[in-house]
């Protein structure tokens, strides 16, 4: 039996919702194949990691029990011996104990998991892990980078202007002149390095983009404004594989009443204060699937997504999120999620993949990926220190 | 490999015996004594079972635990009594002024025998029991039904049959219900002790009174007719239950052919679409299947998952039938509830408005939604007929990937593999694309018969049945239907 460790939590602004895709969409539907042992690997919000079998429980999570145990507990520490290993510290006369992992499922959400710093130290471990590699990962969290790198690729995406704090600060009117000469409004401001639709704001006037970039620069460094897609039409496209990509299905996210999907309607509110009718609540909140578009739009939106998720070099699993002008029939890249939350194991489940069975390929795929990487010679003998 | 079993086995074994010398022994006796409705006979039989499979006795209460009622304290509190009296005897017999380690081994001795005898103390106190406390208070509330169903004036139909029972007669009800004032036996309470509080609800105004008669035993139906005496009768099937206390079908055949005694030959139907009650049929008796009814064609059956539909014609008259329930086995008990309620008076229109009406019972063939795939939940199903019906529904159905999930039979007597042989057969026939199995003492049949009938599927075998119906919704997806029949109860586990 092979033994998997997922990977949980860490330093993010997503962490809970980090916990919820753990233990709900990897560890439960892994266990249920019966085919792996199953090893939960937390990271307090602290930064640091622990493991035990209680972390498995969401009633730990839900209750002061989780700082309890956290301040209890011994860290864990992590060896790299070609290949990882999971090392618990001994505490009294209690041995420490050593777990050797075969493969590694992140479940981590936005920065210090999904952005690739976590999929780092797994390559320098030289263990199988799930989903996206480092380059895909950092591009992908990064939403000015993301929009570079495909439209270098020939992919549109809306108009737009993106600065870093000290940039902003140094020059803050020309910036705002700059933004509202050259974009049209509505404008969405956003940090650039941040998921789950946190610290997203929509503007129309000088004074709401200023307070949302101030808002935006609470959560990063860097942020982006885009200009608004008319006749908006927002879809979201899972796709799992390597070379050959599987698609769920183009699923419509229902925005609130201002127009933003925003974390609570994403995780909170179920979809309520939603306009429209007539649709399905998911994990992710109210969505329709397969979305309300016309049968071309909804193919060009399988195609954008395949090419961008191709441009970026995701593999394993990620979420493409599409923006539609539904009268101009232009479907517009936004962005990347390459770990979607709870895996979107409803769309997947809709499109008849069971969480066992995604799990299952989404491991394969990670063995798969990294078999082939063996393949390749990563020394070179040279005589180059013998000169000095 | 075989170090790993012999291990294995002194482990279990180890268990085993372990748990038998349990302080809770009482308690989980208790709880089984409860599962058993006392009787002695299946305690003894699943203590058996235990000892068989060596399960401990701590593991019994998967599924309920005990139910505190003042039988089960008093049964509990006697239990432990047994324990005190042989730590008595033994105390006086053993240790009784000696040193201290003749006292320690007089106790261990006591507690030895206790438990190795709490079984057959049990046996013996569920006996009495049943005897003298269960029978007679039986015996005087049947006479009280008996006064009162002798004094109602309402037209009394019985309803009877090997499975069935519960769903005919509530179609019949909520259909009659429409232009009646209609009493029914709720649910699946259909025993003497059921009834006599039933009829003590009875309020003297019901124009119609609707009783489910259950065969537990030899005579139970005639038992039954004996105090409500029927109007009409209904039997709704005929298939091999019980047999741990019928010695054959036809043992149980002629327990429903009881019911002549009691109703004129014109007023009993017999359903001829159950292949086992066919050939009993006695000539002058009304028949109903899903293709004719007191006179009524069947046309136009459409079964989907949640929906069926039907048309029924006689002399000019045409009533449509479009009800919430799953299966073509419910054609005949909705076109027989149909042709009985017109019989009695009712207009088409009332009956088609009471159809509308009937949803279907709980884990009988109630489809539901889980992670966008259909579930069948047919669990309370436990008879092969029942089980037939299901596969061949299963294989009716359109779905990208079939399950079928079943831990078997229970009750079966000496028939118990000639049963799962058939089943095997069956679920060979309708060929779903995974068969998942419970893991128990029926499974190795089942799976050789799927074998020997050439079934091509995958076939999953699970060891712990709780653990599966939880992890179900990951291992689901769209376009999966799953039929699940049957579930055993923690004495058969």
């Amino acid at each position: 039996m092979k033994t998997i460790a997922v990977i949980f939590g860490s330093r993010s602004a997503e962490h809970d919702v980090s916990i919820v895709t753990a233990l709900s969409a990897i560890i439960k539907p892994l266990e249920a194949t019966k085919n792996y042992s199953v090893i939960p690997v937390y990271i307090s919000k602290s930064g640091n990691w622990y493991s035990d079998d209680k972390l498995k429980d969401i009633k730990i999570y839900q209750s002061d029990e989780i700082n309890e145990f956290v301040s209890k507990s011994q860290k864990l520490q992590l060896l790299i011996d070609n290949g990882l290993t999971i090392v618990k510290p001994g505490k009294g006369i209690a041995k420490s104990s050593k777990i050797k992992i075969d493969i590694v499922f992140p479940a981590t959400h936005g920065t210090h998991g999904e952005d690739g710093e976590l999929m780092g130290i797994l390559e320098m471990a030289n263990v199988p892990y799930v989903g996206c590699g480092v380059t895909a990962s950092a591009i992908a969290m990064d939403k000015v980078l993301s929009k570079l790198v495909v439209q270098a690729h020939g992919i549109i995406s809306p108009k737009m202007k993106f600065f870093t704090k000290n940039e902003f600060q140094a020059q803050s009117k020309t910036w705002v002149g700059t933004i509202l000469k050259e974009l049209k409004t509505p404008l969405f401001v956003k940090p650039a390095r941040l998921g789950s639709s946190i610290g997203i704001t929509k503007v129309n006037n000088e004074k709401e983009l200023v307070n949302a970039i101030e808002v935006a620069f609470h959560y990063d460094d860097k942020v982006l404004i885009e200009e608004g897609v008319q006749n908006l039409v927002e879809v979201t496209v899972p796709i799992m594989g390597n070379n050959e990509l599987i698609t769920a299905f183009v699923e419509q996210p229902l925005p609130k009443d201002d127009g933003v999907f925003d974390f609570d309607t994403k995780y909170m509110n179920q979809g309520k204060g939603s306009k429209s009718t007539g649709a399905k609540s998911g994990s992710q909140g109210y969505s329709k699937i397969p979305a309300d578009i016309s049968r071309e739009l909804y193919e060009k939106s399988l195609e954008v997504a395949k090419s961008v998720y191709k441009a970026v070099g995701c593999e394993g699993i990620a979420r493409i999120d599409l923006l539609i002008d539904e009268k101009a029939k232009q479907v517009y890249f936004n962005e990347i999620n390459p770990l979607p939350g709870s895996l979107y194991s409803h769309n997947w489940r809709a499109s008849g993949i069971s969480n066992v069975e995604l799990v299952t390929k989404l491991v394969e795929l990670a063995e798969q990926r990294w078999s082939d990487k063996q393949k390749y010679t990563t020394t070179f003998n040279t005589n180059f220190l013998k000169q000095f | 490999m075989r170090q790993q079993n012999k291990t294995s086995k002194i482990l279990s074994l180890s268990r085993y015996y372990l748990s038998l010398l349990s302080i809770k022994k009482p308690i989980y006796i208790t709880y089984m004594l409860q599962q058993v409705e006392y009787n002695p006979y299946k305690l003894w039989q699943w203590h058996k079972d235990l000892g068989k499979f060596l399960r401990p006795i701590s593991k019994v209460s998967n599924r309920k635990s005990l139910v505190l009622t003042n039988r089960a304290r008093l049964l509990v509190l006697a239990g432990y009594m047994h324990y005190a009296f042989i730590f008595a005897i033994g105390i006086f017999a053993i240790g009784a002024g000696m040193p201290l380690k003749n006292f320690v081994f007089a106790v261990v001795i006591s507690y030895l025998i206790a438990s190795g005898t709490s079984v057959v103390y049990y046996w013996i106190l569920a006996s009495l029991v049943l005897k003298f406390i269960i029978k007679p208070e039986r015996n005087k509330q049947r006479q009280i039904a008996k006064d009162i169903f002798a004094k109602h004036r309402a037209i009394k139909i019985a309803v009877l049959g090997s499975y069935g029972k519960t769903s005919m007669k509530e179609m019949l009800a909520l259909i009659l219900s429409e232009s009646k004032n209609v009493a029914m036996t709720l649910g699946n309470l259909n025993v003497v002790a059921s009834h006599a509080k039933f009829a003590k609800s009875l309020t003297g105004t019901e124009e119609i009174i609707i009783v489910e008669f259950g065969e537990g035993k030899p005579g139970d139906i005639s038992d039954m007719a004996e105090m409500l005496k029927p109007d009409y009768a209904i039997i709704t099937g005929l298939a091999p239950n019980h047999l741990d206390e019928y010695d054959s079908i036809e043992m149980i055949a002629g327990d429903f052919l009881e019911i002549q005694k009691f109703v004129s030959p014109e007023n009993i139907f017999f359903n001829t679409d159950s292949e086992h009650l066919k050939k009993y049929i006695p000539p002058k008796t009304q028949t109903y299947s899903s293709s004719t009814v007191l006179g009524w064609t069947i046309a136009n059956v459409d079964v989907k998952i949640n929906k069926l539909s039907f048309v029924m014609n006689k002399s000019g008259i045409s009533i449509k039938v479009e009800s919430r329930l799953t299966g073509r086995h419910h054609v005949a008990p909705l076109a027989l509830a149909v042709a009985l309620a017109y019989k009695l008076g009712l207009k088409a229109n009332a009956i088609e408005l009471g159809i509308s009406k009937i949803t279907p019972h709980k884990h009988r063939m109630e489809p539901r939604q889980l992670s966008g795939a259909w579930i069948i939940d047919d669990t309370y199903n436990g008879n092969i007929e029942g089980m037939s019906a299901g596969l061949k529904l299963l294989s009716e159905l359109k779905a990208k990937r079939k399950w079928y999930v079943t831990p078997g039979l229970v009750d079966q007597g000496e028939e118990t593999n000639n049963v799962h042989i058939e089943l095997g057969k069956k679920i060979a026939e309708s060929n779903p694309d995974i068969v998942v199995l419970m893991e128990n003492t029926v499974r190795p049949v089942i799976q050789k018969s799927m074998r020997d009938n050439g079934f091509k599927g995958e076939l999953r075998i699970e060891a712990e049945p709780l653990e599966f119906y939880k992890n179900l919704e990951y291992i689901i997806a769209n376009g999966d239907i799953v039929m699940m029949q049957n579930d055993w109860t923690d004495n058969y586990s």
